[in-house]
């Protein structure tokens, strides 16, 4: 096991630090045969399972100040969604320490979990409970958030009468309803329509003028050069290139061998 | 301002800046809303969802009464059997669905573990409270058969909240051990379900408890949950302790299966939190 890093020794972070991850490393440990079941270690009681680590963060460092508009790129696998996991607390890291400053909400894998069976009003309530809403907050902001994701008329339908994209919208209307200081964003344009899409771009610049914090993950190349100011690009699990937002998606374009648009 | 630093030594940092009062009412309210939208997913918002909360432990006490009251007899049975049936069978189905759904909890809610931090032990003590909500609704039948038999409430009955509340932390723990242990071997439901069968028959709810002999008796009596269920008919039906064969309530003896049920709880805690950081990757 890596020593873990204590925290008094460590250099204090500047006040102006939204997010600092100080060379953080995940690995999935994955099992070189399935015993996944009681009857396998009945029959076996004495053998020993064997893992294989499979890194997907390498001693990954970075700050980001308050206000900053931060993306990150790189390709399928290369660890982006497994970065933001960590930084929500949602995985434990194996080494180094993620120091977030304020309050977070994430929006990871196109949702915040959803359950299909009850209709949209009650996954509104879960999920703004779950991410720290008071029940009078819920109330106020509500009418807001199926507002946002103009979905007034599918209010009590169940979830699994939803196209994908009115889920993603409203998954998103939730995060962005919950008060915080720094927004996590896993590709919410992909799925969106051509409207919706616009209207997160203008979420996005109006978190930046209350001075919030937004790291955006994104497939698409005019997104993080539009929204963001600053950029990583992640290979395997590594910082690759970390600098202004259109300078580290070229050299990603151009790393995979295509002329950026 | 929050400062969130999460590194080894914390295993789900919380996105609140909140004392411990205020992140105790925040998991409380968190538990009170999943547990409303269980018992909505459960029984939707209609009457039949309730007739359904009594009608299934009911079916099985009929089978069982016309079985082992009318057809088959283990001896004479007890005075006022079908209490004593309908007593056993309430409380096995609330053991019974208890731990079966509190041990399902985590895997069943990967989706919202795999996409938000909050307090993971919301989950397994919502699915244990609707088990228990469920349980209390069922309380009726067992008001219905208490006047049919004539018996009148007494003050020590209040003892009988203390019975179920142990009952209640028992279900709770070893749900949470099953929980920890289902997210990592996936027969595990199999596995207790085939330990709820013969469970069923290792305690005394069809057959009174003195058809058993006095040795074996000792070692049943190490299941709380046996225990809890002849304390509950010895206050209800027989005050003078007479056909229970149980540790009587207010002995030292009483003590065994309290611990068991302090010792299951602990395990359970720990196992939870021990675990907790990798359900999301692992679920
Ligand atoms: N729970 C898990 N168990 C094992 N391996 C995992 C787990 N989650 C992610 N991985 C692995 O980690 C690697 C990175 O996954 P991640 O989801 O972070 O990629 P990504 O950059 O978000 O990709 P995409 O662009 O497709 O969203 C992949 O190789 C994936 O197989
Ligand atoms: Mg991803």
């Amino acid at each position: 096991m890596v020593p873990r890093a204590s925290l008094n020794s460590d250099p204090p972070i500047a006040a102006s630090t939204a997010i600092e991850l100080r060379g953080i490393s995940k690995a999935f440990r994955i099992p070189h045969e399935r015993r996944d079941t009681v009857r396998e270690h009945f029959l076996h009681p004495a053998k020993r399972t064997t893992y294989e680590a499979n890194a997907v963060l390498r001693n990954v460092s970075f700050s980001i100040k308050k206000g900053e508009r931060f993306g990150v790129v790189g390709r399928n696998g290369s660890g982006k969604t497994t970065l933001l996991k960590a930084i929500a607390g949602i995985y434990r890291v194996d080494a180094g320490q993620v120091i977030v400053r304020g309050m977070l909400s994430p929006f990871i894998e196109l949702g915040v979990g959803f359950n299909m069976e009850l209709s949209a009003r009650d996954n509104v309530i879960i999920n703004g409970t779950l991410l720290g809403l008071s029940r009078r907050e819920l109330n106020e902001r509500f009418d807001e958030i199926i507002a946002f994701a103009e979905l007034e008329r599918f209010v009590d339908q169940r979830l699994k009468n939803y196209s994908s994209g009115m889920q993603v919208r409203l998954a998103y209307s939730v995060a962005i309803q919950v008060p915080f200081d720094i927004l996590l964003v896993d590709e919410v344009l992909a799925v969106g329509d051509a409207k919706f899409q616009q209207k997160c771009a203008r979420t996005f610049d109006d978190f930046q003028e209350a001075g919030k914090t937004l790291l955006l993950v994104s497939h698409s190349p005019t997104a993080i050069r539009d929204y963001c100011d600053r950029a990583i690009l992640l290979e395997d699990g590594a910082v690759v290139s970390i600098g202004p937002a259109d300078e580290v998606v070229d050299l990603y374009y151009e790393r995979e061998g295509i002329a950026t648009s | 301002m929050t400062s969130l630093v999460s590194d080894l030594s914390e295993p789900i940092p919380e996105n609140t800046d909140a004392s411990r009062v205020e992140r105790a009412k925040r998991v409380w309210r968190l538990v009170r809303v999943l547990t409303g939208m269980d018992i909505k997913l459960r029984y939707g918002d209609s009457a039949l969802g309730y007739i359904w909360t009594i009608g299934k432990p009911m079916a099985l006490f009929s089978i069982l009464y016309v079985v082992f009251g009318r057809l088959v007899r283990f001896g004479t049975p007890p005075p006022h059997y079908a209490l004593y049936l309908v007593i056993g069978v309430m409380l096995w189905y609330f053991f019974a669905d208890g731990v079966t759904r509190t041990m399902g909890s985590i895997v069943t809610n990967g989706s919202l573990l795999r996409k938000l931090p909050f307090p993971r032990l919301v989950i397994p003590l919502a699915a244990s409270l609707t088990s228990f909500i469920t349980f209390g609704l069922g309380l009726l039948a067992i008001a219905i058969f208490i006047a049919w038999n004539g018996l009148v409430p007494r003050l020590d009955w209040l003892v009988l909240i203390l019975e179920v509340l142990e009952l209640y932390l028992y279900i709770l723990g070893l749900g949470l051990v099953l929980a920890v242990m289902y997210v990592r071997l996936r027969d595990v439901a199999q596995v207790w379900e085939l330990a709820l069968q013969l469970l069923f028959f290792l305690s005394p709810i069809v057959y009174p408890f003195t058809q058993v002999p006095a040795r074996w008796r000792q070692v049943m009596l190490l299941n709380p949950f046996t225990q809890i269920m002849q304390d509950v008919r010895s206050i209800v039906i027989y005050p003078d302790h007479s056909v229970i064969a149980a540790h009587a309530t207010f002995s030292p003896l009483r003590l065994l299966p309290l611990l068991v049920v302090v010792f299951v709880l602990g395990l359970g805690f720990f196992l939870f939190k021990r675990e907790e950081p990798w359900f999301p990757e692992r679920v």
